[in-house]
């Protein structure tokens, strides 16, 4: 176990200043005291200017926040802007008609309500309802979001969708990619969204990865193995 | 004496099941949601607590729960992180293991150790840990006992629960968090009490952090 | 930026700032020395008490027809009043068979010490200018005073007791009431009618407050406690006629059961006082534990630095708006003069509550227990 920490413990950060706080941390405004607010691992990387520190900790309710790669769901549409639900019971966000590549105004976007997107968090304030976009705001070009044909979505905790996104190291797609093919798009809001030709591959991806998030990683290749071999003799 | 399991319901963000001794609770939190208009703070985070007993029709009684246990959390929550939202506990009270019509202190400490573990579990921010314990003061006013049983319990001069914030390595009391007794004691016997149940109540929050700890063991176990 | 900015100091009105920055106008007041309320740190409010001559045992009583009111009291406290009435019944008791001959009722191995005790079912009412269900401050405050009245052993089970006396008419049509205690023991009472059953009286209490002003736990057991001290239980007889009686009655039309029915009357001149265990008369005090914010204090004149302000300050009595929304933590102590302590509770907020501060407010609530009870 590398180092737990609870609300109410102490980072292990020896600097004052320069601390960029991630999630799980947090400066109390009245003491101007850093402490974590969350249960989870400690994790504070440095670099030659600044410190970062955050709680690596899993939970089931998605907040949304800048930068967040998501899947989301369309679930109703206005006169200029998509309402997508990011996760069941949760307060939904909006896809504004001009997030779009070369969105105009006559240039209607063309997503229905059930359709799946791949979008970026791009306003996530406390105060207002989120944003999502789907198209690089910063050069306003086209940067592989947008709507998400077929497929399946496998749901995950929170902690693992962020793994399977930001660890390049993590070896379970690699390995999944050497018995099938498949497109993937990871949501950090813990949808995992996989496209293969053949429909039992796309179960068979769905299913390991929903099953991996409970296991060792020395495990997954013999769970990717159980998983297709059952799925590909249930042929008939 | 005190075992605990995180997230043993489905639906709701966080929730676990406690039981100590012969009292078993389980808690859920929801949250952060949209809160109703008139529950909404404009700064910090809504609480609401509801605690269901384990027969019955929830009563006075179970609003006092609620209040007592909304006084323990409130304090501790990383309130002003969450302006506009709410978050809701619920309890049911699975096991009471005590003569309900006379005494609530050890469904009140079983909810508010329960809390703790659900809210972690939820991943709402908390600012400190804590935790709490019941102890009873024996008819000669002489042995303090934590976590009394039944009989105890109903032999006992006075009772008494702390409920304590607790940090740095769940080991240094921060502050008193609740503190309440009831009964035939003396300043001498609040002191006394203070004392021996700070112990027993960082005994308990290290059993709390044993938990949490599976917990997070769980949760990376692809690492 | 072509024009200048002028910014000015903006004034309010003290009850204006107490409404929109209460701590505020807390924190400047305790940096004068003073609470908003004029009062010393450490000072309660004067209280003040009379029965209201709301009982129809009390000679002067204001209403008597139809009055059930066996014990009052009125409580005011600053602008606050407290009116509390207690009404009361009488139930019969489930006798285990086999206990019946045995007066003495100790129960045998172990001690049970809150079987031993009485209950008082009290009911707060807020009054706020509207009607509807209870609040949660209502409820929470009567389930409180039930479990303190309850824990505190303030009434032994034995004072409600109902000692039945018999009503019997003589051959000229005279009626009088025999009770058994006040009977010369040669004269002999049925005792066979006496032992066969067991009536107690339930004692329920309403308390209304008007111009809530912070917190009313304190207020309410304190009235509530005046008024039990002052509560008269009237006496009770059944019908000589009536006690041999009995009266066939159907169970759901199947079997007829024999079952002895008794109407007990209340005499509508004999009051008993209710005896109260004057060694667990206590009394409630509450305090608020506040932290001083250094940077709202008032600027100081060099000559009287020498003052230490103190973190955190304890307030005795917390009063009004302002002092209630800025207190992060209270106590609340029930004692008597001697130390003798019923109920305590400490919730602490973001302010720390220390011994020292539990040990100075258990200091004060005794001194204040004194003062109260020779209110009594």
């Amino acid at each position: 176990m590398d180092s737990l920490i609870l609300p109410g413990d102490k980072f292990h950060v020896e600097r004052q200043e320069n601390v960029v706080l991630g999630p799980g941390a947090y400066c109390d405004p009245k003491s101007q005291k850093l402490q974590p607010v969350n249960a989870g691992i400690e994790v504070s990387r440095e670099s030659k200017k600044n410190v970062f520190v955050h709680v690596e900790f899993n939970s089931k309710r998605y907040i949304p926040a800048v930068g967040d790669l998501v899947v989301g769901l369309i679930t109703g549409s206005y006169s200029d802007s998509y309402k997508v639900s990011l996760e069941s019971f949760s307060t939904p966000v909006t896809l504004s008609y001009m997030a779009f590549p070369n969105a105009s105004k006559k240039n209607r976007p063309t997503l229905k309500v059930g359709d799946l997107v791949y979008a970026r968090v791009a306003k996530a304030d406390k105060e207002l309802e989120a944003e999502i976009e789907c198209v690089d705001s910063t050069t306003g070009k086209d940067a592989g979001f947008g709507l998400l044909e077929g497929g399946n979505v496998a749901e995950v905790s929170l902690a693992y969708s962020r793994e399977l996104a930001f660890n390049s190291e993590y070896e379970l797609l690699p390995l999944l990619a050497k018995t099938a093919q498949f497109e993937v798009a990871i949501g950090i809001n813990g949808k995992v969204w996989i496209k293969c030709d053949d429909v039992r591959h796309a179960l068979a991806c769905k299913l390991t990865i929903e099953e991996c998030q409970h296991h060792k990683s020395a495990e997954h290749k013999s769970i990717i193995a159980k998983n297709f071999k059952s799925l590909l003799n249930s042929k008939d | 004496m005190l075992s605990a399991q995180t997230g043993v319901l489905e639906q709701v963000d966080g929730s676990c099941k406690l039981q100590c001794g012969q009292t078993t609770v389980e808690c859920s939190v929801t949250g952060p949601i949209e809160p109703k208009a008139r529950q909404e703070l404009p700064a910090q985070l809504a609480l609401e607590v509801i605690v269901r007993p384990c027969r019955g029709v929830p009563t006075t009684r179970e609003k006092l729960l609620e209040d007592q246990i909304r006084g323990v959390v409130t304090p501790v929550l990383a309130r002003y992180l969450y302006p506009r939202q709410l978050a809701q506990v619920c309890f049911q009270i699975l096991e009471s293991g005590e003569p309900e019509e006379n005494f609530s202190v050890k469904e009140l400490s079983a909810c508010i150790n329960a809390a703790f573990l659900a809210i972690v579990d939820a991943g709402i921010g908390l600012q400190f840990s804590f935790a709490s314990v019941v102890l009873s003061v024996s008819t000669d006013g002489e042995e303090i006992r934590t976590d009394p049983a039944q009989l105890d319990l109903i032999e006992s001069k006075s009772t008494h629960i702390l409920a304590l914030q607790l940090g740095e390595g769940t080991q240094k009391v921060e502050n008193v968090l609740l503190f309440e007794s009831h009964g035939d004691f003396t300043e001498d016997t609040v002191l006394r009490v203070l004392q021996f149940g700070e112990k027993s109540c960082v005994e308990t929050a290290q059993e709390l952090r044993k938990v949490v700890q599976r917990k997070v063991q769980q949760d990376f176990v692809w690492r | 930026m072509s024009e200048p900015v002028e910014l000015r100091p903006v004034t309010f009105h003290p009850e204006v700032l107490a409404r929109i920055a209460p701590d505020l106008y807390m924190q400047r007041h305790l940096s004068l020395g003073l609470r908003p309320s004029l009062r010393a740190f450490e000072e309660f409010r004067n209280v003040e008490i009379s029965d209201g001559r709301l009982s129809c045992a009390s000679e002067d009583s204001i209403n008597v027809v139809g009055n059930n009111i066996l014990g009052s009291n009125v409580l005011k406290c600053g602008k606050t009043m407290v009116i509390t009435s207690i009404t009361g019944g009488i139930v019969e008791d489930v006798v285990p068979a086999k206990s019946v001959d045995n007066d003495f009722s100790e129960p045998s191995e172990r001690t049970n010490r809150v079987s031993q005790f009485g209950r008082v079912y009290p009911v707060v009412e807020v009054e706020r200018g509207r009607v509807g269900a209870p609040t949660d401050e209502e409820m929470t405050l009567s389930q409180r005073l039930y479990n303190c009245i309850l824990h505190s052993g303030l009434i032994p089970k034995r004072a409600l007791d109902v000692s039945v006396g018999i009503r019997s008419t003589n051959s000229e049509g005279e009626s009088s009431v025999v009770y058994p205690d006040e009977e010369d023991s040669s004269n002999a009472v049925d005792t066979p009618f006496r032992s066969k059953r067991k009536w107690s009286y339930t004692l329920y209490a309403k308390i209304q407050v008007f111009s809530r002003d912070g917190p009313l736990f304190e207020l309410c057991w304190n009235s509530l406690l005046y008024a039990l001290a002052s509560t008269k239980l009237p006496r009770a007889f059944v019908d000589e006629r009536t006690t041999d009686l009995k009266i066939p009655i159907s169970m759901r039309g199947r079997s007829a059961v024999i079952r002895e029915t008794f109407e007990i009357i209340c005499d509508p001149t004999k009051y008993l006082p209710l005896s109260l265990d004057a060694a667990n008369k206590a009394f409630a005090s509450n305090f608020g534990v506040l932290e001083i914010d250094p940077e709202a204090q008032l600027p100081k004149d060099d000559d009287d630095m020498q003052e230490d302000v103190p973190g955190s300050v304890l307030l005795a009595d917390v009063q009004g708006e302002s002092e209630e929304a800025s207190v992060s933590s209270t106590i609340s102590v029930v004692t008597n003069a001697d130390g003798n302590i019923k109920h305590f509770r400490a919730v602490g907020g973001t302010s720390k509550i220390t011994i020292e501060m539990i040990q100075q407010s258990i200091k004060l609530a005794k001194l204040r227990a004194l003062d109260l009870k020779a209110k009594c």
